[in-house]
């Protein structure tokens, strides 16, 4: 047992986590904010593997059960809000909303005996129709109890009384358990960074039950199924009830990266149920590695990184008028080009990572961390942890060597 | 006289406008019975059909007293019976451990599971393999990989499509003693092409020739019987040639 | 009802049922026939209206010329896609999946980055008639006739001539169809082609009625997936009868609606009521929620359950 604390997965988890429990200290919050959001996308990448890596179900809709935990969420948390002061039956509600929906869905889907390839489509299918829906329901009738749902504008709140209409935001996920003073809000901010912990809690909390349910009988079928889904009934599995039960959770998981997304931006809208943001999932799990559970959050940080990069690039801001025809064609057509590079990035990664790289970037990572195991113990995790270090002294102390 | 555990009344199964199967068949609890037949007989989709893989077009199939026709393939594996396709089917990422845990432990649970399947992995002789992934076993090793899956549930009656498609001389001498071993406590029909594994056996031999039965007896009996040489040799040969 | 009503209705449902099997015969050949699953189906379709609206708008040509023209360069985009990229993945759908569906996010931001994110529309000459109190645009019994006429020409070629019984045979068993001499890659890429071409008709003829933007094929691309889907696996037959089954639900609850639902909002003028049907929307989802219901029903599609029936 010795070896344990010596793995390569302790070595990853320490690499990973040193630091990121040192954000909030190392760097201004505006880091905090991206990484938490980009754990939310982790998490989302994370139900995507579960169902499609180990149960070999790909599934497009698991951007909706996330945008179903948001709304159920934010209509739920600004209903009791101002009169419970805490969100708790907002964050059970958002959690029942989206693994019912997935429990529906998976009902018919797998209870029909529709093939994997027609699930596929069902689950894009449903995508795209929440989308439509989301988007219609920008009129004033559209409203639960004082949360409107706001169309294309996204979901908000909106004052009681008719003369002095005051809209609010979805609150942030807000505890108020008996003994506490007051209740406590999860943000972050200069002042807190709650919220950041909690969203690196969550993740590390869905890790950990993701590991546990694969290695239990659940996880074995599941992988039996994609292997070889008859052999698995021939063994006396109703492989049926394992892909519903397997899909329903994924469904839970997307809905808390959903619930966990509306608090942190205080704000959903109908793009969570968009096409691009159902790509962008696809894109963190294959670029990620399809079976890796840490794969979704490497690719979430890779993607998400990239396209706020690409975003604040804006060339030929100013197309010289002297220019020839000819050149004022290319400056233009370049500057299109890097205002589409979101798109163009992920549908490359996607057609690239299909017909060449099968395994993503996170397996190959991980080969490279076993085989220079002593180097990364002695030289990498020191180097890490001294450069985090440095950063919170200098950032809290101004002890800044360079 | 001893219990009838499987009886097969007139189950046919249509491909197209080509009757692939019409048969009727009845297997005593504890025999060792050999299924044999030409190619295109009909001998796998008959298994496909007990199994629950695959829906009979009309006919009924009793086992242990009840009808099982047209079940889901993993209730009628719950009533105790298990099969071995003719494709190997293991399940490859899945280390061969794991192959016989998953097997046993619909049936017995986690813990007693895992014991059982340690003490299949003596049986079938694969104890040294336990931690590989199933696709790095040879041919032969997968095979018995698969009777080992088949058996290790307690079943009542274990199909075996061609156990021994593949294997050396050698190999087949130990799948005969295994299969033996297997037959004390459950029922088993075995679907083969070698006559020497046959022999070997030494079961009940039943003849398929398209899709219905064509003799049935000892394997002395069978080899006396012209007509089974004609399907094999003589006349009935053209029928193998265009498959 | 009375019978002006009901003869808008019954227009309306014929109407649906033109735009789900505009949207679904090319899918029904590309998924229906070979068991692809090509989700840059929904860009096609866009590709094709953006063809009418290039020739129109910049190469001047009037619409019918254009709408002719776009199947040809879309049929032409898809065997390109087919060679460079399906071609090397036949025997992995799910890789096919995502590949397409890369393809499909790659021709969003191509047709972005050339004509900007914008909506836009073509204008066309046709009028509306009288129908009792109501008046109905001529386009759409245009748009009627030209996928009656689709649906018969895609059905006499696969019967009727050499490349239809090529590329049946090719479908049904490749190795036994190369083994008789038909040279099957090319008969894959004809048949990708000519699906893609029937997606530009698709997009082309629509073009005129919907909003032209970049990210239009999403709107339709579930609907064509569903209707062939639900139609199964004899291809023609499948598409027509739940494009029939599907437009004959939606247009019903396009037009009427069910029941209302009070809600305490902000309305001017009080009070506020959601309708449940009664538009374009609660159609969508009325087919959505239906095509599940058919196929726990009838897994096979409507065609498979006939088939087996018989």
């Amino acid at each position: 047992m010795r070896r344990v604390w010596s793995s390569t997965e302790t070595l990853a988890a320490l690499l990973l986590l040193l630091p990121l429990l040192a954000v909030p200290w190392a760097f201004k919050p505006y880091a905090a904010n991206v990484l938490a959001v980009y754990m939310i996308y982790g998490i989302l990448a994370l139900s995507l593997t579960l169902i499609w890596g180990y149960a070999g179900i790909m599934s497009f809709g698991q951007t909706a059960f996330f945008g179903i935990g948001a709304y159920a969420y934010g209509a739920i948390g600004l209903n009791w809000i101002n009169r419970t002061q805490q969100t708790h039956a907002a964050l059970v509600g958002g959690l029942v909303a989206a693994a019912l929906l997935a429990a529906v869905v998976g009902y018919f889907m797998f209870y029909g005996r529709i093939s994997d390839v027609y699930a596929s489509i069902i689950t894009l299918a449903l995508t795209l129709v929440l989308f439509a829906f989301a988007v219609s329901t920008g009129g004033d009738e559209w409203v639960i109890g004082v949360a409107r749902f706001g169309g294309f504008n996204g979901m908000f709140g909106q004052g009681e009384s008719s003369q002095n209409i005051a809209n609010f935001q979805i609150p942030p996920v807000t505890v108020w358990l008996p003994g506490m003073a007051e209740p406590f809000q999860f943000k972050i901010n200069r002042e807190s960074a709650a919220g950041y912990f909690l969203v690196l809690g969550a993740s590390v909390l869905v890790y950990v039950v993701v590991r546990w349910l694969l290695r239990v009988r659940l996880g074995r079928v599941a992988i039996g199924i994609r292997e070889n889904e008859a052999r698995v009934a021939s063994l006396g599995y109703d492989t049926r009830f394992y892909k519903f039960a397997l899909f329903t959770i994924a469904g839970a998981i997307a809905g808390l990266a959903g619930i966990l997304f509306a608090a942190w931006g205080r704000f959903v809208n109908p793009d969570r149920f968009g096409l691009g943001f159902a790509s962008s999932t696809v894109v963190y799990v294959l670029l990620g590695g399809r079976t890796s559970l840490l794969g979704g959050f490497v690719g979430a940080a890779i993607i998400g990184y990239l396209t706020s990069y690409l975003a604040e690039i804006v060339p030929f801001a100013t197309i010289p008028g002297d220019a020839t025809p000819w050149m004022r064609f290319l400056m233009e057509a370049g500057r299109r080009i890097v205002r589409e590079a979101p798109l163009l990035v992920q549908g490359a990664v996607l057609v690239g990572i299909v017909l060449a790289l099968e395994d993503g970037v996170t397996p190959p990572l991980s080969r490279l961390l076993t085989r220079y195991r002593r180097w990364a113990w002695w030289v990498l995790l020191p180097v890490v942890v001294l450069y985090f270090a440095h950063r919170v002294a200098c950032l809290q102390a101004d002890w800044c060597l360079f | 006289m001893p219990e009838r555990i499987l009886e097969v009344a007139s189950l046919t199964k249509h491909f197209g406008g080509l009757r692939a199967v019409h048969l009727d068949l009845t297997v005593d609890a504890g025999e060792l019975r050999c299924l044999i037949g030409p190619n295109g007989a009909g001998k796998s989709t008959f298994f496909r059909m007990l199994s629950g893989a695959m829906r009979p077009g009309s006919g009924t199939v009793r086992f242990r007293g009840r009808d099982i026709t047209g079940w889901d393939a993993f209730r009628v594996a719950r009533l105790g019976m298990s099969i071995k396709f003719q494709v190997a089917s293991v399940l490859e990422e899945l280390s061969v451990r794991d192959n016989l845990h998953l097997a046993a432990e619909f049936r017995f649970g986690n813990r007693a599971g895992q014991r059982r399947a340690a003490a299949m992995l003596e049986v079938i002789g694969l104890t040294e393999r336990a931690d590989h992934p199933a696709t790095w076993l040879s041919h032969g090793e997968k095979q018995w990989l698969e009777i080992g899956m088949a058996s290790v549930g307690e079943p009542a009656l274990i199909l075996l499509d061609e156990p021994t498609a593949g294997m050396t001389a050698e190999e087949m001498k130990k799948t005969v003693r295994l299969l033996k071993r297997l037959n004390e406590a459950a029922t088993v029909i075995v679907v083969e092409h070698d006559m020497n594994f046959i022999r070997m056996i030494a079961g009940r031999v039943t003849v398929m020739h398209q899709g219905e039965v064509f003799a049935e007896g000892s394997m002395e009996e069978i080899e006396r019987n012209d007509g089974v040489r004609d399907i094999y040799l003589g006349k009935g040969s053209h029928y193998v040639v265009r498959r | 009802m009375s019978v002006d009503t009901a003869a808008i209705v019954v227009l309306e449902i014929v109407n649906s049922i033109t735009i789900l099997v505009l949207l679904a015969l090319g899918l029904a050949l590309i998924f229906g026939m070979m068991r692809i699953v090509n989700l840059a189906q929904g860009e096609f379709f866009t590709a094709g209206a953006f063809t009418v609206l290039s020739a129109v708008r910049f190469g001047h040509l009037p619409l019918w010329a254009g709408m002719l023209l776009a199947p040809v360069v879309v049929a032409g985009i898809g065997i390109v896609i087919e060679r460079l990229i399906i071609r090397r993945l036949y025997g992995r759908p799910l890789d096919v999946m995502l590949a397409t569906w890369g393809v499909s996010i790659l021709l969003i931001g191509l047709i972005t980055v050339i004509f900007g994110a914008v909506t836009q529309g073509i204008p066309f000459a046709l009028g509306n008639f009288q129908v009792g109190r109501y008046s109905y645009p001529e386009y759409r019994i245009v748009m009627t006739t030209v996928a009656a006429g689709l649906m018969l020409g895609v059905s006499l070629l696969f019967r009727y001539t050499a490349f239809g019984r090529r590329a049946r045979a090719t479908i049904a068993n490749p190795e036994m169809a190369s083994a008789a001499g038909i040279n099957t890659p090319r008969m894959f890429m004809l048949t990708f082609g000519l699906g893609a071409g029937l997606a530009g008709a698709a997009g082309a003829i629509m073009a005129p009625i919907v909003g032209v933007v970049p990210t239009m094929g999403a709107l339709y691309i579930a609907r064509a997936f569903i209707t062939v889907v639900v139609g199964g696996p004899v291809v023609l037959v499948g598409t027509l009868s739940s494009a029939s089954a599907l437009g004959f639900i939606e247009a019903l609850i396009s037009r009427f609606s069910l029941f209302q639902i009070e809600t305490a909002g902000h309305c001017a003028p009080p009070p506020c009521a959601i309708n449940i049907g009664g538009s374009a929307f609660f159609g969508q989802i009325a087919l959505l929620i239906f095509a599940i219901l058919l196929l726990r029903l009838l897994p096979q599609g409507i065609s498979g359950f006939w088939r087996q029936r018989r």
